[in-house]
């Protein structure tokens, strides 16, 4: 097992959108904050990718770069590449809210409080889809301060009709109420009408059921779906809900300290976890089917953005650390097809004798030949009474 | 642990209604709109049992928290706390409370004043209940600190400074200062990332063996709930529609709410694929309910002709005594035959075939 490029050895076909080493910091008072490290993924058409990470693992911040909407942070990449073709950050801005749309979090602070929902969504009709009215700035402000989009525009029976295939009731008399006049679920529904306006061939979905219950995240959740089966629309996931991610996605890339960890098949991912960050967020979830006396958290805290680790970002909460882990990450594959893992433990020279790792030869004496340190049981978790599991 | 000894804290029929904001006109032609936010409440906690409070956003969860901690004043029903009725206290006994009865909160970031040091944050429940003050305080502050795995060297920092899981954790401290023997938790792990959730529950749970706490775990997480409760409270629209312990109320739910809502929760393992939906639509308007039964109107298992005419009673099943902490359920199910039920119920049927329930509300 070599680190390897990201198109080599795949078997898949071109991705749909391919994103190469990218980069995202942002300039503080306090110095540069690297928030993507240079991560590398690639999204199949009619495929449900997942993100998921804890908070501030750089995920969102990897969505709006992809975007161009990264306000005031450094974008760098080798390549983002959308149906085979680079695109400069002004090429994206022609394709976004078109060819690929985003779904927010919080639907009620992205929805325009003052315009009715109909409205905001043949707004984005007008301008994405060829309906043939007029999208000048004189006709727009007109729509929106003086006469609104008439019922019988092409623009409004559209939005109208996106309301209805999202599953809202009643959408002629819905298209005509203002965002607080719906609930979080419905709110929901009208971003992704309003994402599927622009007829995207993906969407970006941003922790889109994060705010909700779980009844209605069900809902949500199968509405996602049905885009994918019906319209063949590829869909980013971005959450910090694993077991979103399992039902939903077909295939997923776990997030940490603004780097890629373990990207795998979803079943893969879950069945044969190989990362020891992985394997510590699927412990450290408490399970209905469970009966843990206490869960195995993973103890710590993410490294701080201004002074990280060198090398894993995960190391100083990582039971498996040794001495290669303050190296520079490395790709490596792991099990199966498609499922690549950044840890020095699968490195070649690495072999686990008696749970420790031991390092071959000539890699060791590259590395000054440092101790090597005790490793724990790998599953072993402390807990904060002091038992060891 | 309910055996013999009274409960720590009961609630017999406790309500908490709000009057909506209106103009002057509306008030003097109409009558109030009010919203039924807890409509008739009763539960009991027993020393050191955790009581989880499960249900969606809007079923009331928080605003009986607060009204058992007598953060609002109970509209009806009362409130007894180790054997006194509380639901009217005022002044110097309300304070006194306080001692007993404590909160933690969902945000700690906006329930700790963001101006104050963590250490006088926690220490100031030492000051204002005469507890300690001077060196007796900053010792047992560090103590504190050190309880929950903080370090006490970081005491002079103010909260914007930590995590959010250090910050809850600041947050139980100051919980703690004044040794309670219930603390009611609202949602105390929601806003943080899995790992995290991890320490902060077993750091409760530690807690809770170590100073023999009572407490009440709200939240809408069931994984979470199942793991810390010994007892739990389904609630839907303002009041209880199922309780009793943790494993009944997993392993034998009876109410069609709560099998509609074990049925929705996601899991990391077990068969994948979709979950198949049972509860379509939203909660009706706390401010004019459904009558009958309030989860009439999105019920899968719905009688025609009894559930929207009378509220169902919380009611003890098959099997359970009738004392309060045993599985009890508000609905009328448990007034039929099993097998009837049986029939109908898209629960019940191993095969969803021909005969699936339709809800009236699938999108086509």
């Amino acid at each position: 097992m070599t680190p390897r490029t990201p198109t080599q050895g795949s078997t898949r076909e071109e991705p749909l959108l391919e994103v190469e080493n990218l980069r995202t910091s942002f300039p503080t008072d306090r110095g540069d904050v690297t928030a993507v490290d240079g991560i590398s993924f690639g999204v199949d058409t009619g495929e449900i990718f997942g993100i998921v990470g804890e908070s501030g693992s750089g995920k969102s911040v990897t969505a709006l770069s992809i975007l161009g909407l990264a306000a005031d942070g450094e974008v760098e990449a080798d390549a983002i590449r959308f149906r085979g073709e680079e695109l400069s950050t002004r090429e994206m801005s022609a394709v976004r809210g078109g060819e690929i749309s985003m779904i927010f979090q919080d639907p009620m602070s992205s929805l325009n409080p003052v315009m009715t929902v109909g409205e905001q969504i043949a707004e984005v009709v007008r301008h994405h889809g060829e309906v043939g009215e007029s999208t000048g700035i004189l006709s727009e402000l007109r729509r929106k301060y003086v006469t609104g989009t008439s019922d019988s525009s092409r623009s409004w029976q559209r939005a109208v009709e996106l309301l209805d295939t999202v599953g809202i009731p009643d959408p002629e008399q819905r298209a005509n109420e203002y965002p607080h006049q719906l609930s979080g679920g419905m709110k929901q529904r009208v971003m992704i009408a309003q994402a599927l306006a622009g007829d995207p061939s993906l969407i970006i979905a941003d922790e889109p059921t994060t705010a909700l219950d779980v009844t209605i995240e069900a809902q949500i959740l199968n509405e996602l779906f049905e885009l994918r089966d019906e319209f063949g629309v590829s869909i980013v996931l971005i959450t910090h809900d694993l077991a979103v991610v399992r039902e939903t996605c077909d295939r997923v890339a776990v997030m940490y300290a603004g780097e890629l960890m373990e990207t795998a098949r979803t079943e893969t991912l879950f069945d044969e976890p190989t990362h020891p960050y992985t394997k510590g967020l699927l412990r450290s979830i408490p399970r209905v089917d469970d009966d843990r006396e206490w869960l195995n958290a993973i103890d710590g805290t993410v490294p701080d953005p201004f002074n990280r680790p060198s090398g894993c970002p995960f190391r100083d909460r990582c039971d498996a650390a040794f001495e290669l882990c303050s190296e520079p990450l490395d790709r490596y594959d792991a099990t199966g097809t498609d499922h690549e893992v950044r840890c020095h433990l699968q490195h070649d020279a690495v072999d686990i004798d008696d749970g420790e790792p031991v390092v071959e030869g000539s890699l060791h004496s590259r590395l000054d030949g440092t101790e090597t340190e005790p490793l724990d049981e790998r599953s072993g978790v402390v807990e904060p009474g002091g038992e060891r599991q | 642990m309910t055996d013999g000894s009274d409960p720590l804290l009961v609630a017999e029929d406790v309500k908490k209604h709000f009057t909506v904001e209106q103009g002057m006109l509306d008030r003097l032609f109409s009558d109030s709109e009010v919203v039924h936010a807890v409509d008739g409440v009763s539960l009991e906690v027993a020393t050191e049992e955790t009581l989880g409070v499960v249900g969606e956003s809007g079923c009331g969860k928080s605003t009986l928290g607060r009204t058992l901690a007598r953060l609002h004043d109970p509209t009806e029903g009362v409130i007894r706390f180790d054997g006194e009725d509380i639901s009217s206290l005022s002044g110097a006994r309300l304070k006194e409370l306080r001692k007993d009865v404590q909160m933690i909160f969902q945000d700690p970031l906006s329930s700790l004043n963001p101006r104050k040091a963590v250490g006088e944050i926690v220490g100031k429940p030492l000051e204002v209940h005469d507890i300690a003050t001077g060196e007796e305080k900053t010792a047992r502050v560090r103590e504190l600190f050190e309880e929950v795995g903080l370090n006490p060297d970081t005491r002079h920092r103010y909260p914007h400074e930590f995590s959010g899981g250090q910050r809850q954790r600041i947050g139980i401290a100051r919980a703690l200062a004044v040794e309670p023997k219930l603390i009611i938790a609202d949602e105390p792990v929601s806003a943080l990332d899995v790992s995290v959730q991890a320490q902060i529950i077993n750091l409760m749970k530690r807690l809770q063996a170590e100073y023999q706490l009572s407490y009440v775990f709200i939240a809408h997480d069931l994984s979470v709930v199942k793991h810390v409760s010994d007892r739990v409270a389904v609630m839907y629209l303002g009041e209880v529609v199922e309780t009793g312990p943790t494993d009944d109320i997993f392993e034998r739910p009876e109410h069609p709410y709560t099998r509609s809502l074990l049925h929705a929760i996601p899991s990391v393992e077990g068969e994948t694929g979709r979950r198949e939906i049972l509860l379509e639509g939203n909660p009706p308007s706390p401010i004019d309910p459904p009558t009958g039964c309030r989860f009439h109107t999105r019920c899968p298992e719905y009688i025609d002709g009894e559930c929207a005419k009378v509220d169902p009673e919380l009611t003890a099943v098959d099997g359970a005594d009738t004392s309060a902490p045993a599985h009890r359920v508000a609905c009328h199910w448990l007034e039929h035959d099993s097998s009837e039920r049986a029939a109908q119920s898209p629960f019940d049927r191993d095969e969803r075939g021909d005969g699936a329930v339709d809800t009236g509300l699938t999108d086509d």
